[in-house]
């Protein structure tokens, strides 16, 4: 019997033995992969870069930024209005931190400069993008999260202007990476420029004119400025423009379009705002950002935020809405072009008088946008305007950004909104003048007459996670570049 | 012939036959004359018997050459008489031995219930079946103490969350493990719905229930709670939230083959908790006017006041094809007994039977069932076979056998649940924010052109009837589960026992959006101008399908060894090893639609637009552990034990993953000390243990991993944005950070406890405090996306949960009345949970956050009870007024504050059973005191204007009262800005959605009677019940709470941000009839 006993066990402690061993390997999920090719990571990361410019920014910009206003069918919503909820942007901050940047924080630590470079851009022009809306936004010790990094969980806010400085150093460190490789190291994963590496390097300088241009009113980048220009090495043309395609069909649509649709669709209209600026100069580009009203044969547009004091009986139809360039599933998103960049040296060359002529690049601007919507004659429309390189620099500013506004229309809202602010000042109120500025106040705004957003709330995830956040922001708080 | 034949087929006749010689009869009473109902009889050394009926009489036919009957009954000892010459055999039986009543112990073995040294209760199945139940979960309600129970929907076939004693662990699984006949079997609950990845918070979630649904509730014998860690050995890791050992029906040895049959059929309707104002009809006003103006397509119940004048409420439509356009009208007022209305009575049949017998060397349990639901929302029903064969065999006198096989094999067509009517999946979500003048009867015919795409009312808005029977959200579950152990005795007092058992649960959830498109349509506006209004959203069809199946595999062997330790028997000794290996393999194939589908109505992925997308998930988890168990008993009256075990697991690294603990208790039955006690104590045992238990992590924690080609922007409307993108995959940075330093978290918990019989067996009582300290918590932190990360599992943290759990069984008047007895049961529990410390230098601030919604956050915070709510709320001057703004409207604070838990004060329940010869009445009424649960429906009516909260001072403009506005800081001046209540509702806080969650509910009510066996007698049936029962009767609420049910929460059914309620189905009241015949 004993023996019988002495089996049992030795049995059981066989069978226990065995099946302990190799406990560890079982925790491997066989549908997540521990490590993943920094082609794919790229293509991720632009991903998610494109969604938070084009359905984030982008989306609550055509409203602000008064090119599109509430239209009939919907009550009219908080954004409209001119209020703002704390948890508005939570999505944005997790697309943004949690995806893009984490995806491009493991392309700036690849050995293979070509990712680094690129990885490094893409950060410089997301963070730009975070500070631009939000001012303060954690920056050096964010996306520290694994153990190996330090386990920095809840990360503190670095104050906005240092972050602008080191966005510039890390485009220099980018351009510095662009020089060791061999041009050849990205393909198609490279969902912007297909792998060009000349076009990285042409769209890290651009965003290094873009970074220092937006602070020229607070802090003195004259001299790098003049060195970018002098350099030359800006997109100046269609070809260098840095945007993202979208096939147009189902996953893969321009994501305003596909984020809009899966909801009741498009219900905005042409904002009054636009119209009146395009109409008294006599604008051609008018026919190519919005389409006529359907049942009333021409362009009609209401005034910003006003679409409650239209009869009631009024539909969609009896307004504008914008055309299939500024709102299709197949839209690419534009994450910066050349007329931007004919804009930006422009008015360089009116601050600063860099090495460009600025009635060129003025021409030039405009050109390009009516390059881009399929529009004659832009000579003769800038002709028409008389860009005077004598005048005022409050008055050649304000042609600028009249000129900037109009071009970022349907294509790049969010930049055009944030322009806006920035030209907008105390001593030049283009934008806000109540007699003579070209918003409106929207009928029923949250904030005072002639008073517009400044900025984003924080959103509430991070409030209520991160105990280093800093007290939450209203929207009149401004960034630190805006006058 | 004289053998009972057993034939191993289910509902094969099994009949058996006897050459009677004689006819003895007799009455069996107890001590005190009192007639013993159902106590059985048998012919000793035969499967001949009988059971008295509810006179306490029976008469059985003898077999030949029987000397001895046997008579038996429930806590009375066993008596064995011999026959004489008379035909009439009289018996008197004596309690008292009900204390040495048999439960089933943490091993899984039958043990003598006075020597348990921690608390167990145990729930007979009587008690689970006075009243039937859609579940046994459900019917296990009010019938034990320290058991929480909440409910996913009141839905057909939801999921019903259970956690003993108060959750233990910070961001684990704390519901119950549920074990059937020793196998630990996989209660996870199938959730589909457009966004169950996300926990169905943002747009929808179907509950297609957890397993253990699929038991039928007839199959089981009992169910015993053990919820001290003493209790879990064989458990372990997996038992650290205590264990629910079902015990299932086996057949007995007491001779011929039994016949029972149960039909219940019962009728439900919706219980809607919900008030809505009955004054303001459709239409806009507030904020933008204050004069409202009609809009007959609004969802919006901001409209003018009700007039009663006939008004149009459908739009505008040429129904005819005659040119002219009809519409529907009636009077504008409220639709009373509206949303009462939008439900449909539902309707359960059940019905069972099940065969059983045996004698001393095999016994054997059939059963088959089979429920049929109809849900209370339209084209919602439930339908469950089981079947079940369960059998032992002693082969020898060393060797015997048991075996049990069940499938249960159910289909569910359910509706989503969840809080975003605008995404068209919710259709009672839609129904609660409809205008109150919207008559649902007669939407309910969708197909009306009056009610369809052209003529639906509704601008925002799908007809919710459409939406019920059109979309597809059905749910196939196979649920295998067999069991098999064998007990060899080796030498006297020496047994081995082998048990293994599978479970395998197959899920198939097919899901599907019905394509449509809708035309503009009219709307009517004041004075009755119609205009036309586009830009309805428009669906191009989705259909998802999910295949899954979950395999379990248990495998226990036990070496159990008792003996007296001494030649008087005095001291005894029983000694148990063991080893048990769990393994779980997962594995899921989910294929959809991409750009909606092609041929409407027809749902099959190969009628996708685009390529479908295929998605799947597999896991291995195994956990193996090593366990001995010693207990010294001295005369029976004395007990120490000791336990410890030792776990692997999979989940943890090799140098964490195993891990150790160890129990002690006593107890000690004091009146068995004293020869001649005070004759109103009839038996006190008191008992004490204390012992740790150890948890490990969830699956994968440990590395973090880039996702393949996710979908990087989940949208509505098939409209979700993924990769690949332009032909390029993306994989993309995990948002878990893994953490491969992990440890298992210990629990240790104290308890005492006293168990009584007093004032000569009219009281009972069971009183137990324990404190559970629950340290190294295994958590799930979320994290600030400026991390990069989402979320990780850390280390951290101790909680500390301590109550009192109180259960008396009162039968104040026994033996006073012939015949009538009386039983009260008195349930009462109370835990008190605390987190104690949260520990980890990467988390600052003492807080984690669980889950948030709408910004109110549910925390586990240090000091605090865990599911603690945080909010910000209306700031105040430090004189109490409130500080309003510019527009004269509250302002929040900047902070969150602490604003309360979803963890009850307290839980009770008091039960009565009354009985008159056949006669029993009993009732139950639930109470729980104290927790809050925040309410998605308060906030989606307030937004729509049909909220009491939006009638008070009748809409008109006005100051807020007692207001102050701040000039700057530490300066106010009296606020005397008017404001509107539209405006004033939407600046609230979220917080203001918190509720009381407190409640009285009648939960059972049920008249039964047993038919006297004079009018049964000579139609073979042996007993006849006749039962009229309702569920759910009556709730009493608090004055705040014109919300929801407290109960049903969501929709992290398993997870631990409950207290959530976003427009689930309401619960439903039944009433029915239960038959059961027995033969």
């Amino acid at each position: 019997m004993m023996n019988l006993i002495n089996k049992i066990f030795l049995f059981s402690l066989a069978l226990f033995l065995v099946s302990c061993d190799g406990l560890p390997d079982l925790n491997v999920d066989p549908d997540e992969s521990p490590s993943a090719r920094p082609q794919e990571v790229l293509t991720s990361a632009l991903g998610y870069a494109a969604w938070v410019q084009e359905s984030r920014y982008n989306e609550q910009a055509f409203l602000w930024g008064q090119y599109w206003t509430w239209g009939p069918g919907v009550s009219l919503g908080n954004d409209a209005r001119y209020v703002a909820e704390p948890d508005d942007h939570n999505n944005l901050w997790a697309r943004a931190y949690s995806n893009a940047l984490a995806d491009l924080r493991f392309l700036t630590q690849n050995e293979d400069p070509a990712y680094s470079a690129v990885g490094k851009i893409m950060t410089a022009y997301i963070y730009q993008g975070l500070v631009d809306h939000f001012g303060d936004v954690p920056y050096s010790n964010a996306l520290l999260g694994e153990i190996a990094d330090g386990s920095v969980l809840t990360p503190e806010y670095d104050d906005a202007a240092t972050i602008y400085v080191n966005l510039i150093a890390l485009l220099d460190d980018a351009l510095t990476d662009l020089d060791r490789t061999a041009g050849n190291e990205i393909h198609g994963e490279d969902l912007i420029f297909g792998g060009d590496l000349s076009h990285w390097a042409t769209f890290g300088k651009s965003l290094q004119l873009r970074i220092l241009m937006r602070q020229s009113g607070v802090a003195d980048v004259e001299r790098e400025v003049e060195q970018l220009v002098q350099e030359g090495d800006l997109i100046h043309n269609s070809a260098e423009i840095a945007q993202m395609a979208f096939a147009g069909t189902s996953g893969d649509e321009n994501p305003m379009y596909a984020s809009m649709e899966s909801g009741i669709g498009n219900f905005y209209v042409a904002s009054n705002a636009s119209l009146n600026v395009l109409r008294a100069l006599n604008d051609p580009r008018i026919s190519a950002l919005y389409d006529v009203a359907p049942n009333i044969g021409e362009i009609v547009g209401v005034d910003q935020g006003s679409i409650d004091n239209e009869p009631f009986t009024a539909v969609r139809e009896d307004y504008s809405q914008g055309t299939a360039v500024t709102y299709g599933p197949g839209n690419p998103v534009i994450f910066m072009s050349d007329w931007e960049v004919w804009f930006l040296r422009a008015e360089a060359a009116a601050r600063f008088g860099t090495a460009d002529d600025e009635a060129t690049a003025f021409a030039n601007g405009i050109a390009a946008s009516f390059a881009y919507l399929g529009v004659a004659n832009p000579g003769g429309y800038t002709a028409s305007l008389g860009y005077d390189t004598g005048a005022s620099i409050d008055e050649r500013l304000r042609m600028i950004a009249t000129q900037k506004w109009i071009a970022m229309n349907g294509l790049q809202e969010d930049e055009g909104w944030i322009e806006a602010r920035r030209f907008d000042t105390p001593g030049n109120p283009i934008f806000t003048d109540l007699d003579n500025g070209i918003f409106q106040t929207p009928t029923r705004t949250a904030l005072a007459p002639g008073v517009h957003p400044s900025a984003f709330l924080y959103p509430e995830s991070e409030q209520s996670l991160n105990p280093n956040s800093p007290a939450q922001r209203i929207l009149t708080d401004k960034v630190f570049w805006d006058n | 012939m004289k053998r009972l034949n057993l034939v191993f087929l289910l509902l094969l006749a099994v009949v058996s036959f006897s050459y009677a010689q004689r006819t003895v009869s007799g009455t069996i009473t107890d001590q005190e004359g009192e007639p013993l109902i159902g106590a059985s009889i048998l012919a000793k050394g035969t499967t001949t018997g009988t059971v008295t009926d509810f006179d306490g009489n029976y008469a059985l036919e003898v077999p030949e050459g029987t000397t001895e009957l046997e008579f038996s009954y429930t806590g009375f000892a066993t008596q064995t008489l011999a026959l004489g010459a008379s035909n009439v055999l009289d018996v008197k039986m004596s309690e008292g031995l009900l204390l040495d009543a048999v439960v089933v112990s943490a091993t899984g073995l039958d043990r003598n219930a006075r020597d348990v040294t921690y608390h167990n209760q145990t729930v007979k199945s009587d008690d689970l079946l006075t009243v039937p139940s859609k579940n046994s979960l459900e019917a296990l309600r009010g019938k034990v103490a320290g058991v929480k129970l909440s409910t996913g929907s009141g839905s057909v076939g939801a999921s019903t969350r259970i956690v003993l004693r108060g959750e233990g662990s910070l961001t684990g699984d704390n519901n119950a493990l549920i074990v059937v006949d020793g196998i630990v079997i996989d209660n996870e609950a199938s959730l589909g719905g457009t966004d169950a990845d996300e926990g169905g918070a943002s747009t929808g979630y179907a509950d297609y229930g957890n397993r253990f649904n699929d038991i039928n509730p007839e199959d089981i014998e009992s169910i015993t709670v053990l919820k001290g860690p003493s209790a879990t050995s064989l458990y372990g890791s997996r038992g650290a939230s205590g264990v629910l050992l079902i015990t299932t029906k086996k057949g007995s040895k007491g001779g011929r083959l039994r016949v029972g049959i149960n039909s219940t059929t019962s009728f439900e309707q919706a219980y809607v908790l919900l008030q809505r104002q009955d004054r303001y009809g459709q239409g806009f006003g507030l904020p933008f006017s204050e004069t409202p103006s009609f809009d007959s397509g609004e969802n919006w119940s901001w409209g003018p006041e009700f007039d009663g004048v006939v008004r149009p409420w459908t739009s505008p439509i040429d129904s005819d094809g005659d040119g002219d356009l009809e519409f529907l009208s009636r009077p504008y007022s409220a639709v009373p007994n509206q949303l009462e209305n939008f439900f449909r009575t539902g309707r359960t049949l059940a019905n069972s039977i099940n065969l059983s017998g045996g004698n001393e060397k095999v016994t054997y349990y059939a059963s088959y069932s089979n429920t049929t639901q109809e849900g209370i929302l339209e084209n919602t029903d439930y339908n469950r076979n089981t079947v079940k064969f369960a059998s032992s065999a002693k082969f020898s006198k060393r060797l015997s056998t048991n075996f049990s096989v069940s499938y249960a094999n159910v289909v569910q067509n359910s509706a989503q649940e969840g809080s975003r009517p605008f995404e068209g999946q919710n259709a009672y979500a839609n129904a609660v924010q409809s205008p109150v003048n919207i008559p649902f009867t007669e939407l309910r015919d969708y197909n009306s052109p009056f009610h369809d795409f052209g003529g639906y009312y509704g601008s925002y808005t799908s007809n919710p009837y459409y939406i019920l029977n059109e979309f597809i959200n059905e749910g196939r579950i196979d649920n295998f589960l067999g069991t098999f152990s064998t007990t060899l005795n080796i030498i006297d007092g020496l047994d081995l026992t082998a048990r293994i058992g599978t479970n395998v649960v197959d899920r198939t959830i097919r899901e599907a959006t019905a394509q449509y498109a809708y035309a503009d349509h009219y709307v009517w506006a004041d004075n009755l101008v119609a205009s036309t209004r586009g830009g309805r959203a428009n669906s191009p069809g989705f259909f998802s399908q999910t295949e899954g199946t979950n395999s379990n595999l248990d495998v226990t062997g036990l070496l159990n060894y008792s003996r007296a330790l001494d030649r008087s028997g005095a001291l005894s000794l029983n000694v148990t090893l063991g080893y048990n290996n769990f393994t779980r393999t997962t594995r899921s194939v989910t294929g959809s639609t991409v750009g909606g589908i092609i041929v409407p109505e027809f749902y099959n992925l190969a009628n996708s637009v685009q390529a479908p997308l295929a998605s799947q998930s597999s896991s291995k988890y195994r956990i193996i552990g090593g366990f001995a168990n010693a207990q010294i008993g001295y005369q029976n009256r004395l007990f120490l034990e000791y336990s410890a075990r030792n776990d692997w697991s999979s989940t943890l690294q090799a140098e964490n993953n195993s891990f150790f603990y160890q129990s002690v208790g006593v107890s000690s039955v004091v009146t068995d000390f004293f020869e001649n006690r005070n004759e109103n104590i009839d038996y006190v045992k008191f008992r004490a243990s204390i012992g740790t238990t150890g948890k490990d992590a969830q699956l994968y924690a440990l590395q973090s991993t880039f996702i393949g080609n996710p979908i990087f922007q989940p949208l509505a409307n098939g409209r979700d944005l993924t990769f690949p993108l332009n032909g390029q995959a993306g994989f993309t940075l995990g948002n878990s950070i893994g953490n491969p330093d992990l440890k298992p978290e210990l629990t240790t918990t104290f308890e005492i406890g006293v168990d009584a019989t007093l004032f000569k067996d009219r009281v009972d009582l069971a009183y137990t405090y324990y404190n559970s300290r629950h340290t190294n918590q295994l958590v799930e932190v979320s994290l600030p996306n400026s991390s990069g990360f989402t979320r990780t599992v850390r280390n951290l943290g101790e909680i500390s949960n301590q109550g009192h759990e109180l259960s008396l069984t009162i039968r104040p008047i026994k033996g006073l009345v012939k015949g009538l007895t009386w039983d009260l049961d008195l349930i009462w529990s109370t835990n008190q949970n605390e987190v104690i410390e949260i520990l980890d230098p990467a988390v600052d601030g003492e807080e984690l956050t669980l889950g948030t919604f709408g910004g109110v956050a549910v925390v586990a915070r240090e000091g605090l009870p865990y599911g603690t709510f945080r909010g910000n709320v209306v700031a105040t001057t430090d004189a109490g007024e409130t500080i309003v703004d510019a527009q004269g409207l509250p302002i929040q604070t900047e902070r969150p504050e602490d604003l309360g838990s979803y963890q009850p004060d307290w839980l009770g329940s008091v039960g009565s059973r009354i009985g008159y010869k056949g006669l029993v009445l009993n009732f139950l009424f639930d109470i729980r005191q104290g927790g809050k649960f925040l309410s998605y429906t308060k906030d989606l009516t307030e937004f729509n204007g049909t909220a009491l909260t939006t009638v008070e001072r009748f809409r008109d403009a006005f100051v807020f009262p007692n207001s102050f506005t701040e000039v700057e800081e530490g300066y106010q001046v009296e606020n005397t800005t008017m404001t509107n209540r539209y405006d004033f509702l939407r600046v609230q806080p979220f917080s203001s959605h918190l509720i009381d969650a407190s409640f009285v509910k009648l939960r059972e009510i049920g008249l039964t009677y047993n038919v006297p066996a004079r009018f049964t007698e000579g139609i073979f049936i042996s007993n006849l019940t006749v039962g009229l029962f309702a569920r759910n009767v009556m709730f009493w609420l608090p004055e705040e709470n014109v919300w929801a049910d407290p109960e049903i929460n969501g929709p992290s059914l398993t997870g631990n941000a409950t207290g959530i309620e976003t427009t689930q189905t309401p619960p439903s009241r039944s009433f029915g009839i239960n038959i059961g015949v027995k033969f």
